[in-house]
């Protein structure tokens, strides 16, 4: 990682310290995740400027701790988690759980609405508002679990370690995630 | 109407008719397909990267700043 030379007494960055700064592995760390990385934390915030603001802290937190960084998980398997953590405070502190985050699971258990069913698009003008309102409807877990999920870097055994719990257990609740998307993500059109 | 107006109101109404029918439908057969492809769309802002890069230089001028402090006052001493 490069360093940045600064006059003594200098308040303000050069364009020169800031691209000293961002020279090296790390540029190239943002490059590969940075659009993984706000994904998530857009679905999970729901706003542009909060995701922005998260994928922000996220990498920062990430530089400061890169010395911590055995190698024992994928990269993007560590930013996630940084991310995922960062955005449950944020939730928490925000106060922002949906009303049907307390829904028993057992309400999605009885939707039907099958997931083996083909999610058809007409309009794809307001496909992310739709998705967000889906993703927002859904308990957090499921939430995480699907976006997750959609990264195909990610196995079923690093969705667990990230979400605290055994594949088998991500492969049974994805199950019942895709169904409960499925079933809102209808009534959205 | 003027036969050639009305052929002209004619053709532009089948050629909106081909638009709408020939609007590509989607499908994806699991959430995920769906969110790849929705995150495939989503780009994070230009900005965010510069913004990025001048937190870290401040990181970067924050510990040497502190080395130096420290030089200056076993020197000073």
């Amino acid at each position: 990682m490069a360093s940045v030379a600064l006059d003594p007494g200098q308040t303000t960055l050069t364009d020169a310290a800031v691209s000293a700064a961002w020279e090296g592995d790390f540029a190239a760390l943002y490059e590969e995740h940075s659009r993984a990385i706000y994904y998530l934390t857009l679905r999970m915030l729901g706003d542009p400027t909060a995701a922005e603001d998260a994928t922000h802290d996220v990498f920062l937190k990430a530089y400061r701790n890169r010395s911590r960084f055995r190698g024992e998980s994928a990269v993007r398997t560590w930013l996630y988690r940084i991310a995922i953590n960062h955005c449950q405070n944020l939730l928490q502190s925000w106060h922002r759980r949906h009303m049907l985050s307390n829904v028993d699971e057992a309400v999605w258990e009885t939707t039907p609405a099958p997931s083996d069913t083909p999610l058809r698009i007409l309009e794809t003008k307001e496909l992310g508002q739709r998705i967000q309102r889906t993703l927002d409807a859904l308990p957090e877990e499921y939430r995480l679990l699907l976006l997750l999920a959609a990264d195909q870097q990610l196995s079923y055994r690093q969705i667990g370690e990230l979400t605290q719990q055994s594949a088998d257990a991500v492969r049974g609740k994805l199950h019942r995630a895709r169904r409960a998307f499925a079933a809102v993500f209808r009534k959205t059109a | 109407m003027e036969p050639k107006k009305l052929e002209h109101r004619q053709t532009e109404q089948t050629q909106a008719q081909q638009h709408l029918t020939q609007q590509p439908v989607l499908e994806f057969n699991t959430p995920e397909e769906l969110l790849r492809y929705d995150a495939a769309q989503v780009n994070p802002p230009t900005r965010l990267a510069r913004r990025l890069s001048e937190s870290i230089a401040r990181e970067c001028k924050t510990a040497r700043s502190w080395w130096r402090r420290l030089w200056r006052w076993g020197r000073e001493d």
